[in-house]
């Protein structure tokens, strides 16, 4: 009953339909690229460009070395002066700056002594973020000026990562993020558009099954998935300059099956859709939740536990941990395969559920 | 026969766009996809953004490689796990710290050298440097007894880990120091944050979610009304009516509006009644402000439905244009002033970003002119841009 | 003749490329029903939308009661009324909810448009529904309450676009009902169609073709350009080799089946043998519009139908369609109940019935798109609901509405469809390069299938539906809105077909294609309430309504009155 030629017939279909109108070839590739550039470069979490103030009470000239040497580093760019209290509310509330220094009057003196003295550091709590990462900075350069040569020198080095350069994290997450919500609408539609237009009837009333028909429906999805990777794959490493470390292989298949957990999960939501706004919205509705908690743009451990329990369901969360494993951290096998099989295990069931829903649909 | 189009025309001009949107709203309230997106998705993202995504670090896996194993590195390790940043994992050789960090099982490790007792040793003998503001230690000179190395995949955490790492290491050696007498001069830095005093990302993260949502009901839902009516044929039956464009541009927008600012004062109040978000400003600048950034997201998404004839279309446009930007680019959860020029540029574009601004300073700050008057000018004009925009589109669609 | 109410001179409209009008002109009366009469893309839509203010022309003028359409849509908006195509309603809407919203945008207050509601819903049959979705009502209920709308402005000039397309022939009747008793208030209107038989009703047309002028007058005088030269004969021959000889001879320009009898319209200059031949067997009657129509046009395409090649089907005793006892229900409702016939080989048979009737929920159950609630339903022998996949291999299906899929060039579509009924290789390509040869797509091959005309994508999908030979062919209303030269050559086509042995299953709303049956079903209210031929059915229609030489339209609304007098209790 089942058959491969039919199933390749309608797979054909759905590329031919994806790829042949040139609005829809534009869509399925450019805006997702332009993203990719954009949103690749705009994200970052690391804090550079800070603008800071500085409101100095003292009158020795060790405050202005502090406050010189902080200059000095690559992250602050600028210093905004501060006369008085009420100036500097103004600065800090017009957000000009991230944070203000302020120096007592006995800053210098008390340094010049041998004695601690101490500073404040006034951060934008609207920033907490960007703020604190800045005040690590300061508080870096602070002890770094006063170190003694004494005692165990402490070296750091990252791993994977040396440089801490945002976009080795966030790139690999994009494809990701890319691949499923592109997985999911597009699968998603293409059910609700036929239904709307009436070509499905057409197709239901061939020889071919519902099997057959939803699971050619999935081959776009992972068509456009693989297209994706292969691009960004390009992009990251010569556009970016992100090394690749791992497995080719590896990064395909795992690409692969998790566009086919997408896919699958596109299709559950189309068949319980009527019409194309409702199938939208749906992919929606599931897919940016999915995004927020599988550890893609903040990592999972941040989260409340009861949510690491729900992200372990969701096979974008493995992937994270997969793609920039392959990546960056030459993953081994036994971890690779693990998180493989939980991806392959989401793909099943939603491929296997999506199809007996599309069965009792029809 | 035709006695009652002319009377009082400003009446009937009025009364046609009421029925409009009296029209509009009747469908909104037939259709379950638009409760979706006014109701449960303002709640699901307020939950996700309130309770899931925290850029707050919570327990940091670190592990520790005391290749000393003397009294003092396990001073050290102990202060470690004393420490309330982080969460210990012992570990006894180079291989298992190697695994543990590819499999990322912990997010950076400490190797205490087995020269470690013999380099605090040398803190006895020269009693701190006198020469106070040295240029940095030089670390290639002295072999350094102490490693840390700290998994860069994710660089956010990685950059805490190192700062509480080395704050325990000075902290540890400090203590030390005390100890025997010792006394060197530090710079102790106070940190305070204003307006947000516990450092909570959630208070920045919650306003700017709602900018998020804001835009969502704004361009997404709206992007697909005028597709939907050119799709159905309703849109002809329209214009052969006597309604003027204006009138269907106001009955399109006024029925949105109403929607955007109902979810925005629920998720106003989600957010200060159940996310304890402080809300500092004014309620009545709040409401003013939003309604200028409400335009400007139906703006945007009339925009794209005067254009795109396709549903399918429409909804691509939608996500691209509006959604995925307010998410990325508008300063929500990533630092504008840490992009790169350009983007800052574009950046400045989007009513989103002036929005979150705004919507933060209301919040965290209260009402401050000096932010928020210009950032209103600025929604405002993208607001006239955008409408005007909308205008001439619907004028060209007919043909 | 009454005073012309729309003038037109020289109206000219082009997009892009395309011609939509070419300069045309015409007068067309105050106060009575114009049909613009056309086949699809002449122009009648471009026409109407010019006139009511909706598009600019690029040259000529317009005067509507003295007033050029901006002008009056500026100053009298109300004066003008227009229904779109699809009716232009509101389905998430009640039917109340349409009207008042129509209602204020024209301006009217609450008491008089409360009064016009109330005189409107009475006069269209629609106040028992004034709270039903506008979605949920049937496709004449839809249509009328598109005119009540364009009504509320108490308009004098109507123009209605395609109001006939997909109505069934009970709602026509009564829309052409109310629409004349509009006219005869003194309200002009314009009716566009692609129907000649509905043109033939109204006192005026204007015919368009390819965007210019092809006839404007009185139908009768189109009527007379035929006159003694339309004959009905009885078809002797067994099957239907009579039409499809007579489709390609020389000499006739039309040929059409009635029940048992072929209608042949014969050129002025057709050779003597064939007038002799034709006069002996049969008689002369007198010519209808459409007859004339196709005689301006030139006549039929007399091409050989390629269907008519190849092995004709051996002929088995198994039916080719067998329906035993079909319900559907959905919930309490039953949608069509306890439905059993049989269609033997080679057969025609009709399934006729108003909207919503259960013509299409019978019809879809039959192709296995939708399950009964109980009984069975084998194709050529083969069980459709435990061989569903087997079963459907021998079915071809043509939907109502096009529905190959746009984006992608004709070849792709053919290929997609041959591969799924399971043809490849050589057998594929030398099939579909004959049918494409034959049906005049083999030059559109490569053009994508959105950008085809309503008939070439009519063809494309016949071509589709019957790569692989299917033994039973279901047709879905499927010439709904195809002009009259299109729709012969299709006719030609599925007689050609059944001539060997395929059986088709036809919905229709059309009664020129109900004739074609050689078995009708009624389907009405969930229940088959008659079944029989052509001319049993006009038999019966003589017996109980008392009428001579009776259409089938009014045998078909004859039985419907009958089954709601007797049993109007049952069904509440």
């Amino acid at each position: 009953m089942f058959s491969l030629q039919r199933l390749w017939a309608i797979a054909w279909k759905e590329l031919m339909v994806l790829f042949f109108n040139k609005i829809s070839r534009f869509l399925i590739i450019v805006p997702p690229l332009a993203q990719i550039i954009i949103f690749g470069w705009a994200a970052t979490m690391e804090v550079r460009n800070v603008s800071f103030a500085v409101l100095n009470r003292d009158r020795g000239i060790l405050s202005e070395r502090v406050t010189n040497a902080i200059l000095g580093s690559p992250t602050f760019v600028r210093m905004i002066p501060v006369a008085s209290e009420g100036e500097m509310c103004d600065v800090m509330d017009r957000g000009d700056a991230l944070f203000t220094l302020v120096f007592d009057e006995r800053f210098s003196r008390d340094l010049a002594a041998g004695r601690s003295p101490s500073m404040q550091i006034l951060l934008d709590g609207r920033r907490s973020n960007a703020a604190q990462i800045a005040c690590h900075y300061v508080t870096n350069i602070t002890s770094s000026l006063l170190a003694s040569e004494a005692g165990p020198g402490i070296v750091v080095r990252n791993w994977f990562n040396p440089n801490l350069e945002f976009q080795w994290f966030f790139l690999p997450n994009l494809i990701g993020i890319l691949t499923f919500m592109l997985g999911l609408v597009v699968t998603g539609l293409t059910v609700a558009r036929e239904r709307e237009v009436g070509t499905f009837d057409q197709l239901l009333v061939t020889p071919s099954t519902p099997t057959e028909i939803a699971l050619a429906k999935l081959v776009p999805g992972c068509v456009t998935g693989l297209i994706h990777g292969t691009l960004f794959l390009l992009i990251s490493v010569f556009g970016f300059g992100i090394p690749f470390s791992g497995s080719l292989i590896l990064l395909y298949v795992s690409l692969l099956v998790f566009a086919l957990a997408s896919g699958g999960l596109g299709l559950m939501v189309s068949s319980l859709c009527q019409t194309q706004q409702q199938a939208f919205l749906g992919a929606f509705t599931i897919g940016v939740p999915c995004i927020l908690i599988s550890g893609m743009l903040t990592p999972i451990h941040n989260m409340p536990k009861f949510l690491q329990v729900v992200s372990e369901i969701v096979p974008m969360t493995h992937f994270a941990v997969l793609v920039q494993g392959v990546f960056l951290r030459d993953i081994t096998w036994g971890s690779a395969l693990a998180c493989l099989g939980k991806i392959a295990l989401a793909a099943l069931v939603s491929v296997f559920v999506a199809v007996w829903m599309f069965k009792r649909r029809t | 026969m035709n006695t009652t189009a002319t009377t009082g025309s400003a009446k009937l001009w009025r009364k046609q766009v009421l029925a409009l949107i009296a029209k509009e709203f009747a469908q909104i309230v037939r259709d379950p996809s638009s409760y979706m997106i006014a109701l449960l998705l303002p709640a699901l993202f307020l939950f996700l953004f309130g309770y899931g995504i925290s850029l707050d670090q919570s327990l940091l896996r670190i592990g520790i490689l005391d290749e000393s194993k003397t009294q003092s590195s396990t001073a050290l390790v102990a202060d470690f796990s004393a420490s309330p940043w982080f969460r210990v994992h012992i570990c006894h050789n180079m291989e298992e710290v190697n695994l543990a960090m590819r499999e990322s099982a912990i997010q950076g490790f400490v190797r205490i050298r087995e020269d470690y007792e013999r380099s605090l040793a040398s803190l006895a003998k020269r009693p701190g440097s006198q020469n106070l503001l040295a240029e940095a230690h030089a670390q290639g000179e002295v072999p350094a007894s102490l490693q840390l190395v700290v998994d860069g995949t994710e660089p956010n955490s990685a950059s805490f880990l190192q700062a509480y790492a080395q704050s325990v290491i000075l902290g540890h050696i400090r203590g030390l120091m005390r100890e025997r007498g010792i006394h060197t001069p530090e710079i102790t830095v106070q940190e305070r944050f204003w307006y947000n005093p516990s450092a909570k990302s959630v208070n920045f993260l919650v306003p700017g979610s709602i900018t998020v949502i804001m835009t969502l009901i704004g361009t997404l839902l709206t992007s697909l009304v005028f597709a939907r009516e050119w799709e159905r044929g309703t849109m002809e039956a329209m214009l052969a009516t006597p309604v003027t464009r204006l009138q269907l541009i106001l009955g399109k927008l006024i029925p949105y509006f109403a929607l955007g600012m109902f979810s925005l004062i629920l998720c106003t109040v989600l957010a200060i009644l159940v996310f304890d978000v402080p809300f500092r400003g004014s309620y009545l600048a709040l409401l003013a402000i939003s309604s200028v950034f409400m335009l400007c997201a139906l703006g945007q998404g009339l925009l794209i439905s005067v254009h795109m004839k396709g549903q399918l279309v429409a909804a691509e446009a939608g996500l691209f244009s509006g959604f995925l930007p307010s998410l990325l680019l508008s300063g929500f959860i990533f630092d504008i002033s840490s992009m790169p020029p350009i983007l800052q540029w574009l950046s400045e574009l989007l009513p989103a970003t002036h929005f979150n601004l705004c919507i933060r300073t209301l919040f965290l700050a209260g009402t401050v002119p000096s932010v928020l008057v210009p950032e209103t000018i600025c929604l405002t004009g993208l607001a006239a841009l955008l409408m005007l925009l909308v205008y001439r589109g619907l004028k060209k669609s007919i043909e | 003749m009454p005073s012309p109410g729309v003038q037109v001179r020289g109206l000219c409209k082009s997009f892009g490329s395309h011609v939509a009008l070419n300069n045309v002109s015409c007068s067309l009366p105050k106060g009575c029903i114009t049909g613009i009469v056309g086949p699809d893309a002449a122009g009648k839509t471009t026409f109407l939308r010019l006139l009511a203010g909706l598009l600019r022309q690029d040259s000529g003028t317009m005067d509507i009661f003295g007033k050029s359409p901006e002008a009056l849509v500026a100053s009298e908006p109300n004066r003008l009324g227009y229904m779109p195509q699809k009716f232009g309603l509101y389905e998430d809407l009640t039917v109340l909810a349409n009207l008042r919203l129509h209602a204020r945008l024209r301006g009217l207050d609450r008491e008089s448009g409360e009064a016009v509601f109330a005189r409107l819903l009475s006069f269209t049959g629609l106040a028992p529904f004034v709270d039903r979705l506008a979605g949920r009502l049937s496709g004449g209920m839809k249509q009328k309450l598109g005119i009540a709308c364009a009504l509320l402005g108490q308009p004098d000039l109507l123009l209605l676009d395609e109001p006939g397309v997909g109505v069934d022939p009970l709602s026509r009747r009564e829309l052409w009902t109310m629409v004349a008793e509009l006219a005869g208030q003194g309200m002009t209107i314009l009716w566009s169609t692609a129907y000649l038989d509905e043109a033939e009703r109204c006192p005026h047309i204007l015919m368009l073709d390819e965007g210019s002028v092809l006839y404007e007058g009185d139908p009768a005088t189109f009527c007379q350009r035929t006159r003694g030269r339309v004959f009905l004969l009885p078809q002797h021959e067994a099957g239907r080799s009579g039409f499809l000889r007579y489709f390609g001879e020389e000499g006739v320009e039309d040929v059409v089946v009635q029940g048992s009898m072929l209608r042949l319209v014969l050129a002025k200059d057709a050779p003597q043998k064939l007038q002799d031949e034709v006069r002996a067997a049969g008689r002369a009657v007198s010519p209808r519009l459409e007859d004339s129509y196709m005689s301006a046009l030139g006549g039929i395409n007399r091409a050989p139908s390629p269907f008519a090649r190849g092995e004709r089907r051996t002929r088995g005793d198994t039916p080719a369609i067998r329906a035993e006892h079909l319900t559907r229900k959905y919930g309490s409702f039953t949608a069509a109940g306890d439905i059993s016939f049989e269609v033997q080989q080679g057969q025609i048979f009709g399934l006729l019935g108003p909207n919503g009737a259960g013509k299409s929920t019978t019809f879809r159950m039959l192709c296995g798109l939708t399950r009964p609630t109980s009984g069975t339903c084998r194709v050529a022998g083969i069980n459709m609901l435990s061989s569903t996949s087997r079963a459907r291999g021998q079915i071809g299906y043509m939907a109502q509405k096009f529905s190959l899929y746009p984006d992608i060039p004709v070849w792709a579509n053919i290929r997609i469809y041959g591969t799924l009924y399971g043809l490849a290789g050589d057998a594929l390509s030398q099939r579909s390069k004959d049918l494409a040869a034959a049906l005049g797509l083999d030059e559109h091959l490569s053009d994508i299938t959105g950008t085809l005309s309503l008939g070439l994508k009519q063809r494309l999908a016949l071509l589709c539906a019957t790569l692989h030979d299917p033994a039973v062919l279901f047709l879905d209303e499927p010439t709904s809105g195809v002009d009259v030269r299109t729709r012969r050559d299709f006719w030609k086509h599925i007689l050609a077909m059944t001539g060997r042995g395929t059986s088709v299953l036809v919905t229709t709303h059309l009664m020129d294609e109900a004739e074609y049956c050689d078995t009708i079903a009624l389907i009405y209210q969930g229940a088959m309430i008659s079944l029989g031929s052509p001319d049993e059915l006009k038999a019966e229609c003589k017996r109980i309504a008392h009428l001579e030489d009776p259409t089938l339209e009014k045998a078909f609304i004859a039985q419907i009155e009958r089954h709601t007098q007797t049993g109007a209790g049952s069904m509440a």
